[in-house]
């Protein structure tokens, strides 16, 4: 259920930020093709610098460097947005998680700041906060309605399956749009887009990556964690998983290669990033989407998608209907 | 002129040993007015008292001085006993040398100087006293209780077999509360209904009591023994003069999908219906939101069916006003919302119950009829999961406090699910086993030893919902170190007790206080644990603080003996202290009346002019006016400007 006093925060502006992630841009260049070719039809221009590094998210949470030093590294990488007068958007729950939590710990305290800032002016630069910072998912969720309108693919028939990933909910409760242990606007981004739920029990679980830490630690720690999560989609025949951080796409997508590799088990549903759902039904086209990328094959997801008809808003009426309906019961 | 006795007390060591009792004697008894001043050990004994009796006798004292604790402690016995050496008990005046001054430092020097100070400032006030002479007040010997479940009824039927009226006051349409929605009790497991509407039909039967069902509490005026109470009835749309109770509007009303409150949301019943079969009183009332005549003008089949024409749909909320005494303030409790604990579902998945859903699911007259089923698809369940703790114990999401039922609830539904499903298994998921009540621990033992139900020691993680409709809870055995899950087909979570949601909007209109946490407060915690600190006002039961049927009963019948003692006097005694107006200063500008919380003045014409009077009996001295009269002609007694400035300039 959405926290509405957090979704009422979320702003979405004509021009916006865009934070690449480096396992999007490393291992899912589609994760970013597809935010350039679908946030426009959305009225959403994604601004990206050159830049940009890393957000040191990594490197903290490995345990390689201190909150310290990470932190005039993120600082910089906010002064990229706030010298356009720009909000930031982060399509990786660690990215989002980093990026806001480092954020509020400098503007809570303006001594941290100056230090900071004292740092950065040996380049030139001061970082002010005045940027906000949204995750991908919020702003998709912010622009349902418009999503449900513009559909050009709508995904009919197709079930889907959500994973929101623990560093988004869990990570900074502050701002998160949705309640740690029951959310739903995944869900109610893909009915926009005119797929339907394929529901199940592991839904809720996390991936597996963070129990790796994939460079410390052997992944064999955190296997049988996916594997649960896997099994459990193999269950309900989900035709793909809809997740919203590039790491737990990683997780989902090349262990279940590893599995079957290992004969450990048959694990053929893919994974996609919600940005790239949403692509989908916007009618970019697959091949802008880097699905070649991922290491389990979209192949049977596809010769699906070709046969789904075509046809703006086709099912609008029908998400609207649901969505009104939603808020009278929420309102009674 | 004023000879002034000063006493100053040693209090043990409690002010002697920080204030240099006599240095403040002897820089006392310099004083101008003062008479005699002496020290004592204990000025509160006996041969303290006798000391101040004597004393007046010998010296030809006329005005006292105490100077030892709070006057909140012993102003009256020194009252009393000045009064009894022929003293007026108005002229003693007590300096508070312990709780602000001995106690509260270390630093002996300034502790003799400040009792001194205070001292001296008591000395100049009392030498300006007048005589005052106590008001005396007619009793009203009625008592209101507000509240009708078993704490309420209790105390209303004690204070009417004790030949009292009393008003029984409940918001819902039937007395009962939430007593009535319980199946069976602990520790003994007789049938809680059984128990309860013997109880409810002699209330209803009874000459004393008058039962005002639909009804709250709107406002109150007045104060001990002369309180004037607005109560307000709800629109219920059904005359219950006329109404006979047949029940034939209820089988003729085409809506079937109201939610049962009753049932805790569990079950559907009608837009009119009673509550429940054994309902006091057996009125319908018809639920405005649902009605199809009162939302869309449709329908009225109701109106047709009623042969005494009861059905009204005109009906608005009443005010009446009552003049009671007393009044018992036994509103209760309410379950916490579970949807707070999303982790749970409480509030999404439809086999995960709270403790009174799973009550009325076990009950006979619930909504399966006493058939323990799965609300999500009927079937049996086989393993059933109790949820302690949720809501309590838990400042982050929840409560502090411990809610103090639930272990013993979560005993007798552990119980109840055995009798109901013999084959089945019972979990218990808990941090701590709180049982402290009269065969409470071998209610305890009896369903672990008796019926197996197993008590796994952890706080649940979350509960997850399967493929296969069961739900699996993710705890811990901290007993063995071990991540334990269970797979369950139902789940009841222990929800918190907590104050009414409107017990803060209550407090504020009956000006009792309440603790952090929304329960009332209680005058002193072990001393005084039915009264509030305002006069004629009394608790009882779970909106003082979590409680079982039996101590919501004790305190029922606590409080109604509080007031029958309260009534046992046709008159009482109230302080001087009030407010005076004295027309002829008074230019009528009436400013005092709006800062008047008490609502004591009035206009009055003095011939062809309009003056403030103040009603001596609503005046409670808190001397708003006094300040506010820019005439200097109101005067509060006990409190003239000439005692409190000498008290302020010494």
């Amino acid at each position: 259920m959405p926290r509405e006093e957090a979704v009422k925060k979320v702003q979405v502006s004509d021009r916006m930020f865009m934070f690449q992630p480096c396992v999007g841009n490393n291992k899912y260049p589609g994760i970013i093709a597809a935010a350039v070719h679908a946030l426009p039809k959305l009225g959403v221009e994604p601004v990206t610098s050159d830049e940009q590094t890393c957000c040191g998210g990594f490197l903290t949470f490995t345990n390689v460097a201190q909150p310290t030093s990470t932190m005039p590294a993120v600082a910089r990488n906010l002064c990229l947005a706030e010298e356009q007068n720009l909000d930031v958007v982060a399509f990786c729950n660690g990215c989002h998680t980093f990026l806001t939590e480092f954020s509020h710990f400098m503007n809570d305290r303006p001594p941290v700041k100056g230090v900071v800032n004292t740092i950065l002016s040996m380049i030139g630069r001061e970082y002010k906060g005045t940027s906000a910072i949204y995750h991908i998912v919020e702003i998709l969720y912010k622009l349902k309605d418009r999503i449900a309108e513009r559909v050009e693919r709508p995904l009919t028939g197709f079930r889907l399956a959500t994973h929101y990933g623990c560093h988004y909910l869990n990570g900074f409760k502050k701002t998160a749009i949705d309640d740690a242990f029951m959310p739903t606007v995944l869900e109610e981004i893909l009915r926009a887009c005119g797929g339907e739920v394929a529901e199940y029990s592991e839904n809720r679980s996390c991936c597996g990556t963070g129990l790796t830490q994939v460079i410390l630690h052997k992944e064999e720690l955190s296997l049988p964690h996916t594997k649960r999560k896997l099994e459990n989609l193999n269950d309900v025949k989900a035709d793909a998983v809809v997740v919203q951080c590039p790491y737990c796409l990683a997780q989902l997508d090349r262990m279940s290669q590893k599995l079957n590799s290992r004969k450990a088990g048959e694990f053929h549903t893919p994974a996609i990033h919600v940005i790239q759902l949403v692509g989908l039904a916007l009618g970019v086209e697959p091949r802008k989407l880097g699905f070649e990328a991922h290491a389990i094959p979209f192949d049977r997801f596809l010769k699906k998608f070709e046969k789904t008809p075509r046809g703006t808003g086709v099912h609008h009426q029908d998400t609207r209907a649901r969505s009104e309906q939603q808020t009278e019961e929420v309102a009674a | 002129m004023a000879r002034v006795g000063v006493f100053i007390c040693h209090c043990g060591v409690n002010i002697a040993g920080k204030v240099d009792v006599a240095r403040v004697v002897e820089t006392i008894g310099r004083m101008p007015d003062v008479a005699f001043a002496t020290e004592y050990k204990f000025m509160c004994s006996s041969p303290g008292q006798k000391l101040v009796a004597d004393a007046i006798q010998e010296h030809g004292l006329n005005r006292i001085v105490v100077a030892a604790c709070s006057p909140k402690m012993h102003l009256p016995t020194f009252q009393k006993t000045i009064a009894r050496a022929g003293l007026n008990p108005y002229l003693i005046s007590m300096a508070n040398i312990r709780e602000q001054c001995s106690w509260v430092t270390d630093d002996k020097e300034k502790a003799t100087e400040k009792a001194t100070d205070l001292v001296r400032r008591q000395v100049r006030r009392v030498a300006h006293a007048d005589p005052l002479e106590d008001v005396s007040v007619r009793v009203e010997k009625t008592a209101l209780v507000l509240g009708g479940g078993v704490a309420g009824i209790q105390a209303a039927l004690d204070i009417a077999d004790g030949g009292r009226k009393v008003i029984l006051v409940e918001k819902s349409p039937s007395l009962g509360g939430k007593m009535a929605q319980l199946d069976e009790t602990f520790p003994t497991l007789d049938c809680s209904q059984c128990i309860l509407t013997p109880k409810m039909v002699e209330a209803a039967q009874h000459p004393n009591i008058e039962i005002r069902a639909n009804t709250t509490l709107k406002k109150l005026d007045g104060f001990v023994g002369n309180f004037e109470v607005t109560l307000e009835k709800k629109a219920t749309y059904v005359d219950e003069k006329k109404c006979i109770a047949c029940g034939l509007c209820t089988t003729k009303c085409p809506v079937r999908d109201v939610p049962d409150e009753f049932n805790a949301g569990l079950g559907k019943t009608r837009a009119i219906a009673t509550p429940f079969p054994q309902a006091v009183p057996a009125i319908p009332v018809i639920d405005a939101r649902y009605c199809l005549k009162l939302t869309k003008d449709k329908c009225g089949a109701c109106a047709k069916a009623c042969q005494p024409g009861a059905i009204n749909f005109e009906d608005q909320p009443r005010e009446e006003k009552v003049q009671v005494g007393a009044i018992v303030v036994a509103t209760g409790y309410q379950e916490m919302s579970p949807a707070v604990y999303t982790e749970y579902g409480g509030a999404t998945y439809p086999d995960v119950l709270t403790g009174l859903q799973f009550e009325r699911l076990v009950s006979s007259t619930g909504p399966t009829g006493g058939k323990l089923v799965r609300p999500s698809d009927g079937q049996e369940p086989k393993t059933i999961v109790f949820v302690q703790c949720v809501g309590s114990r838990d400042p982050s999401k929840g409560h502090e406090y411990c809610s103090g039922i639930c272990c013993m609830y979560t005993a007798k539904h552990s119980l109840l699910y055995k009798h109901h499903v013999p084959d089945g298994q019972a979990y218990v998921c808990y941090i701590d086993i709180r049982s402290p009540g009269k065969n409470y621990e071998q209610f305890v033992n009896r369903a672990v030893e008796e019926e197996d139900v197993r008590y796994v020691r952890g706080r649940v993680g979350k509960v997850q919902k399967r493929d296969d409709g069961r739900y699996r809870v993710y705890t811990e055995d901290t007993l063995v170190g071990r991540p334990v899950s269970i797979d369950a087909d139902m789940v009841v979570l222990s929800s918190a007790v907590e104050p009414n949601a409107d017990a803060a909007r209550l407090a504020q209109a009956l000006g009792i206080s309440y603790d952090g946490d929304g329960f009332y407060t209680e005058s002193h915690p072990k001393l005084k644990p039915v009264e509030t600190a305002t006069a004629g006002i009394f608790l009882a039961g779970a909106c003082q603080g979590p409680k079982d049927i039996p101590a919501s009963v004790q305190q029922g019948s606590a409080a109604a003996a509080k007031v029958l003692s309260l009534f046992s006097k046709d008159h009482m005694v109230k302080a001087p202290h009030v407010a005076s107006v004295d027309a002829a200063a008074c230019v009528g500008c009436l400013a005092c009346q709006p800062v008047c919380y008490y609502s004591a003045i009035e206009e009055k014409t003095v011939g062809s002019r309009t003056v403030a009077n103040v009603v001596a009996g609503k005046c409670q001295g808190c001397g708003a006016c006094v300040s506010t009269c820019k005439g200097k002609a109101i005067t509060l007694a006990g409190y003239t400007d000439d005692e409190v400035f000498e008290e302020v300039v010494a």
